[in-house]
């Protein structure tokens, strides 16, 4: 990839960016940081970008590694954090759409790293042989640890008042 | 995908598109932080463990002469001996840490990437580790090679080995109570990171860590619940 694209590579894929990080930190100095962490490694990984993949896909790979090594080396040095929120998104046509997606987020914080990875991926559209190959797993794998996910999402949802999707 | 997941996705891609709007209103500082970041980041890393290899080969230089010219010496092919098996060993942990840093794709998998980056964390524990408790008892050996290489006077043979082992004595009440300290304050969160570094080398909680990541790692492979 020529040097010349990564700011519009970047720029395009910002909010994909800003959504990992949100995922995986709660608080708006951290998320900060990981976003300059996953802007830093695209920057070195992109001479070795060969086309292969879509570039969502290559950018999802490298800003789900960073953030869950981030994620990982911050707990260890000093335990979770609950932060300011502070990623000012304005708000919906609906107040519903706003609920589902506070709710998600609020789901999202209860998955394990790898399992919110995976919910990401989904929520961002890739399909399940997509999804494997980001995470390294199997596509059976994947659509059967998906399915039980979205039940946990759907009684979460249940429980919280939201609109769910009727199983 | 299911169309009953559709109020989800919507919502998300809704939610997508306006965050895609205001993110864009970052793009210059992100630019600017990009480029310093670049410059800056795993430069104080590299230039740590490059550090460390030059010292363990300038070391290696200054004690395998002196080695090589008291062979003869049981009391040199223990002291200087020792200290050209410590650096040398420093020195391929060194390597080792700098070569995996540089094969380190965080493009691939996010399974391998991850057991990648816990093996990088794992080794730089080991070197950590090796310092430390090896420093602790080549310190002095280390300091009287060195004097002998500069000056030409054999400190090794003229110092008294009472005096040489109660060093070594002294070294290991100062690892046992750096023990008890770390034990104290592993789950402090103020330390700075080298003393993070000694601290988690001393109590071995990097390789509980590991384990657990790596065993959470292979039970998302197996589609295992988290355990």
């Amino acid at each position: 990839m020529p040097l010349s694209d990564f700011p519009e590579l970047v720029r395009a894929h910002a909010g994909l960016i800003h959504k990992v990080a949100r995922a995986y930190c709660r608080d708006a100095t951290d998320r900060e940081d990981v976003v300059q962490e996953i802007c830093v490694q695209l920057w070195r990984a992109h001479g070795r970008y060969d086309g292969r993949h879509r570039p969502s896909t290559w950018i999802h790979r490298i800003a789900l590694n960073t953030a869950i090594s981030f994620h990982r080396r911050e707990r260890r040095h000093r335990g979770p954090r609950e932060g300011v929120e502070g990623l000012a998104v304005p708000m919906a046509d609906t107040a519903e759409q706003d609920e589902q997606v506070a709710l998600l987020w609020r789901c999202l914080d209860d998955l394990g790293p790898l399992d919110k990875a995976l919910v990401l991926l989904w929520l961002e559209g890739h399909d399940h042989a997509t999804t494997a190959g980001v995470l390294g797993l199997s596509t059976s794998n994947v659509g059967t640890r998906l399915a039980r996910i979205k039940d946990r999402l759907r009684v979460a949802f249940a429980a919280r008042g939201g609109t769910q999707g009727t199983a | 995908m299911n169309d009953t997941d559709e109020p989800w996705l919507a919502a998300w891609a809704d939610y997508g598109a306006r965050l895609d709007r205001c993110a864009a209103i970052d793009e210059r500082l992100l630019r600017e932080s990009t480029r310093r970041a670049v410059h800056e980041a795993l430069g104080p890393w590299q230039r740590a463990r490059g550090l460390e290899l030059l010292v363990s080969l300038a070391a290696l230089g200054v004690a395998v002469p002196v080695l090589v010219a008291h062979a003869a010496e049981g009391r040199y092919v223990v002291a200087a001996g020792g200290v050209v098996v410590f650096f040398a060993a420093a020195a391929c942990l060194a390597v080792r840490l700098l070569v995996r840093a540089h094969r380190l794709d965080l493009a691939g998998p996010v399974t391998a990437s991850q057991r990648a980056v816990e093996a990088l964390r794992l080794a730089e524990f080991h070197a950590t580790r090796w310092w430390l408790l090896g420093g602790i008892a080549v310190w002095l050996p280390t300091a009287l090679v060195v004097f002998e290489a500069v000056t030409g006077i054999a400190a090794l043979a003229r110092v008294d080995l009472a005096w040489l082992l109660a060093n070594l004595a002294f070294g290991g009440v100062v690892l046992a109570v750096g023990h008890v300290w770390s034990r104290r304050c592993v789950e402090r969160s103020d330390l700075g990171p080298w003393a993070r570094r000694i601290v988690d080398a001393l109590t071995g909680r990097p390789l509980r860590a590991a384990a657990r990541h790596l065993d959470e790692l292979a039970r998302f492979e197996r589609d295992e619940p988290r355990g």
